[in-house]
């Protein structure tokens, strides 16, 4: 207990100081602008910051880039509510359920929800971190490469679980996904693959360029023609939930925040796979499965507040033992490296007052992103009232340079077109878009983890399936499979009936 | 949407098939399998691709198997579809157009011109705008991506450059 609050002592000492503030409030409010912005995702501006932080102590470069990978994620879902276009890959279910909610005159509503449960998700999030950091930290050490695996097939076969298409469409797209990452150099044998021959694919195919492709251009084009929304609605009185509503999300917070916090924690998974995962528990929990992709208050929270508490859990393998969890955290990592900071468990006996002013840092962030989202909230809200013949220019501007700025390279901009007429398609053909980007995703981990149970086993297929853990979570995908089947099964005899 | 016959009811399974059999027959053709106890850059796209293809199998199978004994549908309602959604060509190639336009020009003659050639031509969907309006909607685009990118975030690409001049 003493160690808990001395170590709350030395962090605040570094995120109350002046420097740390006005870095943090930096960052959160950079988060939030491009979060909003469609399109510009965290990982384009963290990289766009990138250089800037060269010039910056690290503990402050490091609270500094946090803020605007979690700040990030409170604007991500502004869009994906308003517009139906994800800011970011972890708003993508958020559009399940928030854009329903705007149709039906809600907007306001389902923000001012988003951001209770984005604040007390990363709230106890941070709790989780301070106290159990170490826990956590050593159980996952003791996971090996099958329990990797396996977890990660898991996160696949669930999104396929949660996804309204047929279950051959959705493993389709998820596997599909993985070719798409695996596209590139193969950095354990320096093969080329699926690049046949061209040089711009020898680095693989960015996967905010394929996100911006299928959300970004695909909605761009599907909804030019439609209909003004009935934005007039939205007042100030009609952004106050109702006592139901509050109701209804105590419970899908509290565990979204579980999934998030263990998920966040998980390396390789993180804040993207647990708002899938969360989604896919409300709606396996609800009682009127049917409300589900219709606004439902559950839907829409659960992974509100999964994809918070998992940005700031997933904190813990990035500095506790240099694995990171996502492209971002990879960004965070290679920050710390460029300052001859060497991550991994020793980080936190070297540097407590960088790892300990990040972790309290998070408590200041979150409550500036509170304050930007409450009062502001209306705010938001009106930009739907701007109408598309200018809103839609705009966002074109956005998805350009967006595209354009991470590799400085106009081949993105093509391949942005080209996923931006797959997403059209694939919509059309009833492919569902999410498992594809999960498991670009996972892709690259599930090949590392099964390369490695295999020489690490000395090429024995039963490696994969050795641990109890292991064959609990096989259990489970084959347990979903077969609720997956028959749901599928009962909707056709409804279909077929009608 | 149309009549679903034979052709339509197959055609996802037997894609998803076509897929993971080109995905087996790359990663056999071209790429190292190693052996089981090392395997090489080619074994985890195989396995892929075999998962693809049985997924394939499997689902063209069930389809196959239930229209049979005359459990599926007729055709595969969507009860809940928006037909607020609408592909047009039209917009389609506009957009296609301008992000292509951008891609041309923001290397050759910078990041203002691409900007406004680009919001000039998307302003041009559906004739909705004045011509007015998109040329002061094409030149506040430009500037405000010009200080917000090339200023604020100093992403390095030229602001104006001269016609195909490095």
């Amino acid at each position: 207990m003493n160690d808990i609050l001395s170590n709350v002592v030395l962090g605040l000492s570094v995120a109350l100081s002046w420097q740390g503030l006005l870095y943090c409030a930096f960052g959160v409010v950079m988060g939030m602008i491009v979060g909003v912005l469609p399109g510009l995702g965290a990982l384009a501006a963290i990289s766009i910051l990138f250089p800037v932080t060269y010039h910056i102590e690290p503990g402050f470069a490091l609270i500094m880039i946090a803020g605007i990978y979690y700040g990030t994620s409170y604007g991500g879902k502004i869009t994906a509510i308003l517009m139906n276009v994800p800011g970011e890959t972890d708003a993508a279910v958020i559009c399940l359920d928030g854009y329903p909610m705007a149709r039906q005159g809600r907007a306001g509503v389902a923000l001012l929800l988003t951001t209770l449960a984005a604040f007390g998700g990363a709230a106890i999030g941070i709790v989780i971190t301070i106290i159990f950091s170490p826990a956590i930290s050593k159980v996952a050490l003791a996971f090996g490469s099958p329990e990797y695996f396996a977890l990660m097939t898991l996160g696949l076969f669930a999104t396929t679980a949660m996804s309204d298409s047929a279950a051959s469409k959705s493993l389709g797209m998820a596997a599909f996904g993985i070719v798409l990452g695996l596209v590139g150099v193969d950095v354990d044998s320096g093969a080329d693959r699926f690049t046949f021959g061209l040089l711009t694919l020898k680095d693989g195919i960015s996967l905010v360029v394929v996100a911006m492709g299928v959300f970004g251009v695909a909605e761009l084009i599907m909804s030019y023609n439609s209909k003004m929304l009935p934005v007039n609605s939205v007042t100030m009185r009609s952004m106050l939930p109702a006592r139901d509503d509050l109701r209804r999300i105590v419970s899908p917070i509290l565990r979204g925040t579980g999934v998030g916090a263990f998920f966040g924690a998980l390396p390789g998974t993180g804040a993207t796979v647990s708002t899938f995962i969360a989604y896919g528990l409300e709606r396996g929990v609800a009682k009127d499965k049917s409300r589900f992709g219709k606004g439902a208050v559950e839907g829409l929270t659960a992974p509100e507040a999964a994809a918070n508490s998992a940005s700031i859990t997933s904190f813990i393998p990035t500095l506790m033992l240099g694995v990171p969890g996502s492209a971002s955290m990879a960004l965070i990592l290679s920050l710390l490296i460029v300052h001859g900071i060497a991550p991994g468990p020793r980080l936190i006996l070297d540097h407590p007052q960088v790892v300990w002013g990040l972790i309290m840092s998070f408590w200041v962030g979150n409550l500036i992103l509170v304050i930007l989202n409450i009062p502001l909230i209306g705010v938001w809200v009106r930009l739907l009232r701007i109408p598309t013949s200018y809103m839609y220019p705009m966002i074109m501007m956005f998805i350009s340079i967006g595209t354009y700025s991470i590799r400085l390279n106009v081949v993105d901009v093509g391949l942005v077109v080209l996923s931006g007429l797959f997403g059209i398609w694939a919509r059309r053909a009833g492919f569902p878009l999410g498992p594809l980007l999960l498991g670009y995703v996972l892709g690259p981990l599930l090949e590392e983890h099964f390369r490695r149970t295999l020489v690490l086993s000395g090429g024995d297929p039963a490696a994969f399936i050795s641990s109890k853990l292991a064959m609990v979570v096989y259990a489970i995908i084959l347990l979903l499979s077969v609720w997956k089947i028959r749901a599928r099964m009962r909707n056709r005899k409804l279909v077929a009936l009608s | 949407m149309e009549e679903a016959g034979f052709g339509s009811r197959y055609w996802p399974s037997v894609l998803i098939l076509g897929v993971g059999l080109a995905v087996v027959t790359y990663a056999y053709m071209t790429l190292r399998m190693g052996s089981i106890s090392r395997p090489g850059p080619g074994a985890f796209p195989l396995v892929l691709g075999l998962f693809i293809t049985a997924t394939g199998v499997v689902s063209t199978l069930t389809i196959a198997w239930k229209s049979r004994a005359g459990e599926l549908p007729a055709r595969v309602v969507q009860p809940d579809e928006e037909e607020q959604e609408r592909f047009d060509l039209k917009v389609a190639l506009f957009v296609i157009l301008a992000l292509g336009v951008f891609a041309l020009f923001v290397e050759n003659f910078g990041l203002a011109p691409a900007i406004f050639a680009q919001i000039f031509i998307t302003a041009s969907i559906g004739n909705k705008l004045s011509w007015t309006a998109r040329l002061l909607l094409a030149a506040g685009a430009a500037a405000a991506a010009t200080l917000m990118f090339a200023v604020l975030l100093s992403v390095p690409v030229p602001i104006i450059n001269w016609p195909f001049g490095r």
